[in-house]
């Protein structure tokens, strides 16, 4: 792809001596939404934490904008914009909303803190009129919000969201989709990994299927149905593909 | 917001100056109103509120289990011993050197201890007393072994002409306090910096803290060492005020009241250890009439901690500070 921002070549990487990544290839040019879905076990969310530096990388290369991160600490992949949104709860309960986006903004020089965060209240209103309460005492919607402003205040070129939809009640995950596709419609770069694969197919432009650490299937999401896609799951396989052996 | 709710906050707020300023008197005037066994259980909670406020900010703050406080708390005072003993110098040299040992020796301690997560710490951290302990009972040519350090002097300040000793349990008691009340304000200016806001962010969440750029590992490996800081002074002073540094200083007892008071006070909190101290310290020393009964009587006292105030009682403390201040 010509305007591939970010390619990923033949990577490997786990856990310790665990590999859970087996030669994954895959590129994203700017401006994509795509969807990372698969079994449990897949790799799915390795794949996000090694583009975040977070696991061992064996082999293969990560370019991002012409340079090879592979093996870069998360805290330069940051500034490299890469923000992660991991899975789960993952906020400073015990402080106000202002205090977590104050948290988020570490890395940015004082002066223009508020700056940041006042453009995140104005991306996210419903974040701004609950400024001052503690996130524990959020809901589970308004939390998973608070944690995409929280990555989103750096500004990130490329945002990776971990299983945004975990947890939260139907009306939540729809608020908290919305808000990715909002993102995602001013220019935002967006890797989603999803349990939840009917929404997950709704929102993104590009659905990407990994199996034992490798991409098996890469299209777009009106290509395959759903009963495709739980046979790939299941199988790696097609049912077309299965017959043609046959 | 209507006149009358005013009024009515600044009356019922009234009741937490008149509160604190009768606790202020009390803790001036203790010395007068209790007996001098009285006054030596407080002057023991005071010392031990120094290494509690460092473990506070370690295990509250942090959320880094340590039970190496008794190690830093035997290095304070045998730093201070020696000093004393073999040169000379006087007590604030002996307390300012105590806490500088202190926060060095837990550096060396501190790198690769801090490298291991959760239950493999507290078993590291719970190593360190045990070897602090034998290197005070062998190392005889300079810890003297079991026989310890004796006679060690009283504090004294020798300021221009006016030149003292607190020697009285009476005249100790205002020196434990003065030095209470510091390291309860440092703690409190500690907490509030930014510093420990970001303390907080990696005890409630560190894989987040690290992401955010926090660097989390230098973060914890700094708390470690004022933590040790403040068992060290808090050591010096035990040592000034006994007399007499033993192995025995180095004492996982001593660690486990430490955490008790933390813990059993409200971890997290200041007031908590504040209130522990007292409670724990000199519920212990108290205790002391009833011989027969005091470990039960103890035990008792933690089980119900265990079963109804299991945040400690920082909780409870807040709860009746707002009810008197007229908060909602």
């Amino acid at each position: 792809m010509a305007n591939s921002e970010l390619s990923i070549k033949n990577l490997r990487a786990g856990y310790g001596s665990l590999d859970i990544l087996n030669g994954v290839e895959l590129d994203v040019p700017s401006g994509q939404f795509v969807a990372l879905m698969g079994p449990n076990g897949a790799g799915k969310s390795t794949l996000l934490k090694t583009l975040y530096g977070m696991t061992t990388i064996k082999d293969g290369s990560i370019h991002w904008q012409g340079k090879n991160i592979a093996g870069y600490k998360s805290r330069t992949i940051l500034g490299e914009g890469i923000s992660f949104v991991p899975q789960g709860r993952c906020n400073f309960p015990v402080m106000t909303v202002d205090e977590n986006l104050q948290m988020a903004a570490y890395t940015i020089r004082d002066a223009k803190v508020k700056a940041e965060r006042d453009y995140v209240y104005d991306l996210f209103p419903i974040l701004k009129t609950r400024r001052s309460t503690l996130a524990g005492n959020m809901s589970g919607g308004e939390q998973q919000l608070l944690e995409v402003a929280m990555a989103v205040l750096q500004r990130p070129k490329v945002l990776l969201v971990d299983e945004p939809s975990v947890g939260l009640s139907p009306a939540a995950i729809g608020v908290v989709f919305d808000e990715l596709l909002r993102l995602h419609a001013s220019g935002q770069t967006i890797l989603l990994v999803e349990q939840n694969t009917k929404k997950a197919m709704e929102v993104a432009e590009r659905a990407v299927i990994l199996r034992l650490g490798k991409v098996i299937w890469d299209g777009l999401p009106k290509d395959i149905t759903h009963d495709e896609l739980g046979e790939l799951f299941l199988t790696g396989k097609m049912r077309g593909e299965v017959e043609a052996v046959h | 917001m209507s006149l009358t709710e005013t009024a009515q906050q600044i009356r019922r707020r009234d009741l937490r100056i008149p509160l604190g300023a009768i606790l202020l008197v009390i803790a001036l005037t203790a010395p007068f109103i209790g007996s001098r066994y009285v006054t030596h259980s407080l002057i023991i909670a005071l010392i031990f509120m120094l290494p509690a406020h460092g473990l506070n900010l370690l295990v509250g703050y942090t959320g880094l289990l340590s039970l190496a406080q008794a190690a830093f708390f035997g290095i304070g005072a045998y730093t201070a011993g020696l000093l004393a003993v073999t040169y000379g110098t006087p007590f604030y040299v002996n307390v300012v050197a105590a806490g500088l040992a202190a926060g060095a020796i837990a550096l060396p301690l501190g790198i690769p201890a801090l490298r291991l997560r959760s239950t493999s710490f507290v078993m590291c951290t719970l190593g360190f007393v045990i070897i602090g302990q034998a290197i005070a009972k062998n190392w005889i040519s300079v810890t003297r072994g079991d026989m310890g350090l004796s006679s060690i002097p009283k504090p004294h300040f020798a300021l221009g002409p006016l030149s003292f000793t607190v020697s009285g349990t009476m005249g100790f008691y205002y020196l434990a306090l003065a030095i209470g009340a510091l390291a309860t304000l440092a703690v409190w200016a500690i907490v509030r910096s930014p510093a420990g806001r970001n303390m907080i962010a990696i005890r409630e969440n560190e894989t987040l803290a690290e992401s955010v750029g926090i660097p989390t590992w230098r973060y914890k490996l700094i708390v470690f060492m004022i933590s040790a800081v403040f068992a060290g002074v808090g050591g010096s002073i035990y040592a000034h005020y006994l007399t007499v540094v033993s192995p025995l200083t180095f004492q996982m007892y001593y660690s486990t009241t430490m955490l008790i008071i933390v813990l059993g006070g409200g971890a997290g909190t200041i007031s908590g250890v504040v209130f522990g101290s007292l409670l724990f310290v000199g519920l212990t020393e108290a205790l002391r009439i009833t011989p027969e009964l005091r470990m039960i009587a103890y035990g008792l006292c933690l089980l119900a901690l265990v079963f109804w105030f299991r945040q400690g009682f920082a909780p409870l403390i807040n709860r009746f500070w707002n009810a008197i201040g007229g908060a909602k």
